[in-house]
């Protein structure tokens, strides 16, 4: 399964990137790689220690054993945080991909050669909040 | 639940309502995810420093600092959150020990099961209503009630001890902080529009909208799955600088129905279910025999069957009622029983056989049965 999920990833790269069409291409399969096998893993891990319709828990009693419920709470809090990180990544991978294929269908080669940086930005996604910038 | 629960409490509390292969599964998964988020952060450096062959320039190095954003937005998520993995595989090993420590009794064993299976599938109703042990024993086994009392309090004590312990180490275990990252996604108005847009190739900047310094919009379609700026609550750790508080609920982007991956393989530890008739202790029938399903989920094998002592079922056979519950290995005469140890010791040291070979033979089983403190009995998980 690990290694299904490699070949996938390496899939997405075996194609000529100088080509920066290719590029785009490739951040594209990346997002769809990370929206559905990761994504999804991370999904499955939440769901394996909740059951039924109230989500109960595996960890023992919640509602009669405050420990567990505390458990729960911590980790049911990283679990959404993960979802909405992963969710963040695909967006990230998604919206780079267009701006990559915006840039391609305005500019020929020549003219990318000589984008600034600042025009480069602009056409790309930009960090939100105080974060990773 | 009280600090100090009764044998009841802790059967439906802890036996019947938890599942430590499930946890131990969670544990793994969440392993697995952060190893592929890993792999991606890998293939984006890998995407931009090959890009380099076909682009370059000052807008060319942008673009690939812009990828490396987005790796190291990726490794930070991972840094922040991997631990959640080996810390549910820990609460699971908690699980296990506790677990397998919890004696059943006998005339319980069914139904202890029965419920399990039931609360994996669906969360069900899966109370074992306090006093029912005392109850059933006055019932069964009338003519011993002092026999009765030691019964459960020796029984109901050695499951009250793995419980308060279990609580502990939960306190204890290691989840990480949620913590959300910022990644670089799109901004209000920075989107070119698909229509009407007239830039000519030789005018390099902006369709509407490009360089807005607003607050970041959904895309159509595509949900932010981020939050608002401006007021980032994360729960405690500092990645965007931001006060901590509790972390909201935030809407994911709707995802497609996607096919059934494979099961993840089985590592050791792992276990899934064991083979049927595997006991918590010992070798088999000594614990209950667990390793079933409960709705297509895999049951942990219980704790020991807690046997009813010698004393209580010698006051069966000289009423002459029948002996009810299961029997223990070798079987239990009324002239030895009687005169044999009036409680079957749980871990503890021997008690002086006083009988002839019968009692040394029920002595001898009861070091079996009731040794969950014996370190030379494989766990009932098996590999």
């Amino acid at each position: 399964m690990a290694d299904e999920f490699r070949e996938r990833l390496d899939r997405a790269l075996t194609v000529d990137l100088a080509d920066l069409r290719n590029v785009g291409q490739s951040l594209k399969s990346l997002a769809d790689a990370v929206r559905s096998d990761v994504a999804e893993s991370a999904r499955r891990a939440d769901r394996a220690l909740k059951v039924g319709r109230h989500e109960q828990s595996y960890f023992g009693d919640r509602d009669r054993i405050p420990e567990v419920a505390a458990l729960v709470r911590r980790t049911n809090g990283a679990a959404e945080a993960m979802h909405a990180n992963i969710a963040d990544v695909v967006t990230a991978l998604t919206e780079t991909a267009r701006a990559v294929e915006r840039i391609v269908q305005r500019y020929d080669a020549t003219q990318r050669a000589r984008l600034t940086s600042t025009e480069v930005n602009r056409l790309l996604p930009r960090v939100r909040g105080g974060g990773m910038s | 639940m009280t600090e100090s629960p009764s044998w009841e409490e802790v059967l439906t509390g802890i036996s019947i309502s938890s599942n430590h292969v499930q946890v131990a599964s969670s544990g793994q998964r969440w392993t697995e995810t952060f190893r592929r988020l890993e792999m991606v952060a890998e293939r984006i450096r890998t995407a931009a420093s090959r890009s380099r062959q076909g682009w370059t320039g000052e807008g060319a190095e942008a673009f690939r600092d812009h990828l490396e954003k987005i790796a190291k937005a990726i490794d930070d998520i991972v840094r922040h959150h991997r631990s959640l993995g080996p810390g549910l595989h820990s609460a699971a090993e908690h699980l296990r020990t506790a677990t397998g420590g919890i004696p059943i009794p006998p005339f319980f064993q069914e139904e202890v099961q029965s419920k399990q299976g039931m609360y994996s599938a669906n969360g069900g109703a899966h109370d074992i209503a306090a006093g029912r042990v005392r109850q059933y024993l006055d019932e069964n086994y009338p003519h011993s009630p002092e026999a009765n009392l030691q019964y459960i309090e020796t029984h109901g004590g050695t499951a009250r001890s793995a419980y308060q312990t279990l609580v502990g180490q939960y306190a204890g275990v290691q989840i990480p902080q949620p913590t959300r990252v910022s990644a670089p996604a799109v901004r209000a108005g920075s989107v070119a529009s698909t229509t009407g847009s007239t830039v000519p190739k030789t005018n390099p900047l902006t369709t509407s909208g490009l360089g807005q310094t607003g607050l970041g919009m959904p895309m159509s379609g595509m949900p932010m799955g981020g939050l608002p700026m401006g007021g980032l609550p994360i729960g405690g750790l500092p990645s965007t600088g931001l006060p901590g508080g509790d972390l909201p609920s935030t809407e994911l982007p709707e995802l497609p129905e996607l096919p059934e991956l494979e099961p993840l393989p089985d590592t050791g530890g792992l276990a899934g279910a064991g083979p049927l008739g595997s006991g918590g202790f010992g070798g088999g029938g000594l614990g209950i025999g667990g390793g079933g399903f409960g709705g297509g989920i895999p049951l942990p094998d219980l704790g020991p069957t807690a046997q009813p002592s010698a004393a209580m079922t010698a006051g069966q056979a000289l009423s002459g009622a029948p002996t009810r519950g299961t029997t223990q290995a070798g079987g239990i005469t009324s002239s030895t029983a009687a005169s044999a140890m009036g409680m079957a010791p749980m871990g503890m040291g021997p008690h002086g056989p006083t009988g002839g070979e019968t009692t040394t033979q029920l002595y001898e089983d009861d070091k079996q049965i009731f040794g969950p403190g014996d370190q030379d009995l494989p766990s009932g998980v098996l590999d």
